[in-house]
């Protein structure tokens, strides 16, 4: 499949390169289709951008590299979304939010993506447990540690 | 907007599967009950307007405040592995 983007220009992803969010995400409700794209090598963060509209991508992360001990239990209506059958081929991915002040950068632990990508599936997530939707990813306790 | 007047112990009906129950009134406070399906996802209004917000200043993302931010994840990874690998 072949789409235009604003950042890496036009781009060439595989049919089962397509990650489809048949609700969208909260405020993106009209586009369901996305790519994972790398940033760097070794880079934690990762592009998820839409295949419909070119300058619609967020930069997301797998929580693990940013935060210690971040666990919820699968929604259960996120169960059924994404027709998961074992936990273990669930992926969670959160949403970082950079200012101008790259150090201010927050991530949404609230509201995460959760990936079935064996299916192509994923969708936004509310927890019920107690998160943050603007956890600091660089917190002064773990620079000056 | 429809509006209806319940007291404690009523319910109202969405759809066919959907039951909301007035369970307590005390001052300006009301408890709900809510039944529904396992697919529908039922939130506090608030909490959801939050991550939308987010989710809109997450979309600004640009790839020159993405560079700023893995340099300093880079760094703090390998201040990190100099303390040990902990865990």
């Amino acid at each position: 499949m072949r789409f235009k983007t604003t950042r890496f220009g036009e781009l060439e992803v595989p049919q089962e390169g397509i990650i489809n969010f048949p609700e969208g995400l909260l405020g993106f409700e009209k586009y369901k289709k996305y790519v994972l794209l790398p940033t760097e090598e070794n880079s934690p963060l990762l592009w998820l951008q839409s295949t419909e509209e070119p300058d619609l991508a967020f930069i997301v992360a797998e929580p693990g590299f940013i935060v210690k001990g971040y666990e919820f239990d699968l929604p259960s209506e996120a169960r059924e979304k994404l027709e998961v059958e074992k936990e273990e081929e669930v992926q969670v991915l959160c949403l970082l939010v950079i200012p101008e002040d790259p150090q201010q950068a927050t991530v949404n632990l609230k509201g995460p993506l959760v990936l079935n990508l064996g299916r192509g599936l994923a969708c936004q997530v509310v927890l019920k447990e107690d998160y943050s939707t603007r956890h600091p990813v660089f917190n002064e306790a773990s620079v000056s540690a | 907007m429809l509006v209806l007047t319940r007291k404690k112990g009523e319910k109202i009906v969405i759809g066919d599967n959907i039951f909301v129950t007035v369970l307590e009134v005390r001052g300006d406070q009301i408890q709900l009950g809510i039944d529904a399906p396992r697919a529908i996802t039922v939130h506090r209004e608030e909490v959801f307007r939050e991550i939308q917000e987010e989710n809109i200043k997450a979309r600004r993302a640009s790839t020159v405040e993405l560079q700023q931010v893995q340099k300093l994840l880079g760094a703090r990874k390998t201040e990190g592995e100099e303390e040990g690998e902990g865990d």
